[in-house]
């Protein structure tokens, strides 16, 4: 047997069976939601979400059944492995997910300029980065580039913000 | 259609004024391809907003030039610091970096980048050739083929492509399901939208796409600080006295590189069977062959041509089924079939009658790619090492705070930016748990053009399931679904049946040892 199904074999051995359940879960809870919301409409809006759900629903009985035998035979843990563990990447990919969160709530009135700015030198922050000429060069780079690229150049309509609009009548865009 | 010698003429000179966004897209894709993890759909992704506003023929251009180019690429860390930069690469590791320990570092490269161009250039005029006749046999397929053909796709890319085959399975038909999300088709009632508007229309592919590959990338890159760790960096001088001998090197195993670009090819017209099989296949053949196979592990010559010409012969391949039936064999023809469903075009047969130019001109595009690669990349290729020391506290804000804004362009709503971070948690759950992400993200793509031809078909058998059993064709797509379900499963059984024996000889061997 070669060496990478050993390794595969013996991963499979020391599972985190929990972190394994995360996708089934959610893809249950999708599915059942799915299901129970369409039971009243025509077969003819069922009938895809019901093919595709059953199916769903019996491979994922057939993983909990594997990931079941698993425990019994004590192969491996409901634990959640790294996705559970409190680590120093952990806490800043958090941060980061917060962060990404106030920046969408927050760009349609801080626009996509500033917007980005902001976002980046947050997340440059959170991830270690100290020095001030990088956080601002990079920022600033990146924020002037998808504003001059995009928004002057290319016309997106991105988000306008006080930046978009205080340009508007130089380069166009904004509002 | 048959074959068209004028048209093709004129598509080829078409392609030629292209020129101008080929040369940007062979150099970006080359750096993109030598940065580990950083991959062609990535790109495109990060860049949607720009190809969006392309006219069509220019964003095909860029966007296949990027990803010949990235194939390319991937060969050079897995040479200098033996890590691949993509999966395709991976075989390359093999023989390209004992080479470079060795001190043959530039003849490594030279010979990666001849095999890649010249396997490329190769494998895209032969599929040219070959389309016409390829494109007929999406004349054959009616909805009840169109339903197992998307099942057996899927399952594919989950039994090869997958460590886990039924994750894969699961990820695969997590993905229809979420593309059944929206109105039905006949009624325009909505199903499981959780109240927003927004997802009437269905599931908007770009903030999936973005979420599930570049977001959830991001994420998994941030815990290491560099892509590659800068201790392994080999420094490599190079001359041009070594350049010329790698020159001579890939002239002497020039029937090697065509070959193996054709197993590229085949490999690549199977959904899922992406480049890392096949340059993995392409090695595996090449020193069956070859009169030498003990030599290969130990810096040959051949155990570089073989697995970068397949893994650029694959590029080619990995369009065919996209453009014949409708149906992306891998995550980047999934990036362009979004794309291209923005520009309105609908693929298929009629693609070929309809818009020649479009159907064709891709593999135009590429060829004029593979052209310019050729002679960008030789002076390039002494500086190439240094791009994957890139630290990560950069390059992921970077990433995620581009691709985020990039949610926005498509539909213009901030509530896809959103989305797109939804998508980018539970593909980093996915990746985290050996879920397949493309196998979602080809049944998000695939879901309503799923429920269509499921539709249709049980509309035929009024209402009976049966019907998707009544066609030959069917039958034995239906039975290969089966075969690659079952097979996968009985293997990983008789894998783990050898590992106990082994394991219960050892003890026995010990208590012999000891007696």
């Amino acid at each position: 047997m070669s060496e990478d199904a050993s390794r595969a074999l013996r991963e499979r051995r020391n599972a985190r069976l929990g972190a394994d359940l995360i996708i089934p879960v959610l893809a249950t809870g999708f599915t059942l939601y799915y299901l129970i919301t369409s039971s009243n409409l025509v077969w003819e809006a069922r009938a895809n979400g019901t093919v595709v759900g059953v199916t769903l629903l019996t491979l994922i009985a057939i993983q909990v059944a594997r990931v079941v035998i698993q425990l019994r035979r004590s192969t491996g843990s409901l634990g959640f492995g790294d996705l559970g563990r409190w680590t120093p990447a952990q806490a800043q990919r958090l941060m980061l997910i917060a962060t990404l969160i106030v920046f969408v709530i927050t760009i349609p009135w801080l626009g996509t300029t500033l917007g980005l700015f902001a976002v980046m030198l947050a997340a440059m922050w959170i991830l270690g980065v100290r020095a001030p000429s990088t956080l601002l060069g990079v920022a600033l780079g990146v924020s002037t580039t998808v504003y001059l690229l995009f928004i002057v150049t290319l016309g997106a309509r991105f988000p306008a913000g006080p930046i978009e609009n205080g340009l508007a009548p130089l380069f166009g865009g904004g509002l | 259609m048959g074959w068209d010698s004028a048209l093709f003429l004129s598509l080829f000179t078409d392609s030629l004024m292209l020129i101008w966004i080929v040369v940007p897209a062979v150099l970006l894709g080359i750096v993109v391809g030598a940065i580990p993890g950083f991959s062609a759909q990535n790109t495109l992704i990060i860049l949607l907003p720009l190809t969006l506003t392309m006219d069509i023929n220019v964003a095909l251009a860029f966007m296949v030039s990027l990803y010949c180019a990235t194939h390319l690429g991937g060969g050079i860390p897995a040479i200098l610091v033996n890590m691949p930069g993509t999966g395709g690469a991976a075989a390359t590791t093999l023989d390209g970096y004992q080479m470079t320990l060795k001190g043959k570092a530039q003849q490594a490269l030279v010979l990666c980048f001849v095999a890649s161009t010249v396997g490329g250039l190769v494998t895209s005029l032969a599929t040219v050739a070959l389309l016409p006749y390829l494109a007929q046999l999406g004349l054959y397929l009616r909805s009840v083929e169109m339903v197992a053909v998307m099942v057996f796709g899927l399952v594919l890319i989950a039994a090869i492509a997958a460590d886990d085959p039924l994750k894969g399975i699961i990820a695969g038909f997590f993905g229809l399901m979420i593309g059944a999300i929206g109105t039905d088709h006949i009624y325009g009632t909505p199903r499981a939208a959780f109240g927003f508007l927004e997802l009437y229309d269905g599931v908007p592919l770009v903030p999936a796409l973005i979420g599930l590959f570049a977001i959830s990338e991001a994420f998994s890159m941030m815990e290491r600080s560099t892509v590659v760790p800068r201790s392994s960096v080999v420094d490599t001088k190079a001359q041009w006295a070594d350049t010329l001998d790698g020159l001579r090197l890939s002239l002497k195993y020039w029937w090697l590189t065509i070959w193996t670009s054709f197993v590229g090819l085949v490999i690549g017209v199977v959904p899922g069977a992406g480049a890392s099989i096949a340059s993995f296949v392409a090695y595996q053949q090449a020193r069956m062959f070859s009169k030498t196979p003990d030599e290969f592990g130990k810096g040959f010559a051949p155990g570089v041509v073989a697995p970068e010409s397949a893994n650029n012969g694959v590029t080619s391949g990995t369009l065919v089924p996209l453009m014949a039936i409708g149906v992306p064999g891998g995550s980047t023809a999934a990036v362009m079939m979004v794309v291209l469903q923005y520009h309105g075009i609908v693929l298929g047969p009629r693609l070929f009658i309809e818009s020649p130019n479009i159907a064709y001109g891709i593999f135009f595009s590429m060829t004029l790619s593979y052209i310019v690669m050729i002679f960008t990349i030789l002076p390039l290729a002494r500086y190439m090492s240094q791009v994957v020391l890139i630290p990560t506290r950069i390059l992921v804000p970077l990433i995620l705070s581009l691709t985020i804004v990039g949610a926005f362009a498509n539909r213009e709503y901030v509530f896809d930016m959103g989305l797109a971070l939804v998508f980018g948690v539970i593909g980093y759950i996915a990746r985290k748990t050996n879920y397949h992400v493309t196998a979602i993200l080809i049944g998000i793509i695939l879901g309503p053009l799923f429920e269509q031809y499921l539709l249709r078909s049980l509309r035929i058998g009024q209402g009976d399931l049966t019907i998707l059993f009544s066609s030959t064709t069917a039958n034995v797509l239906w039975g290969f679904v089966v075969l690659s379900v079952v097979l996968p499963w009985l293997r990983g059984k008789q894998q783990e049946r050898q590992q106990r024996n082994l394991q219960d000889r050892a003890p026995a061997a010990l208590t012999g040892d000891q007696a």
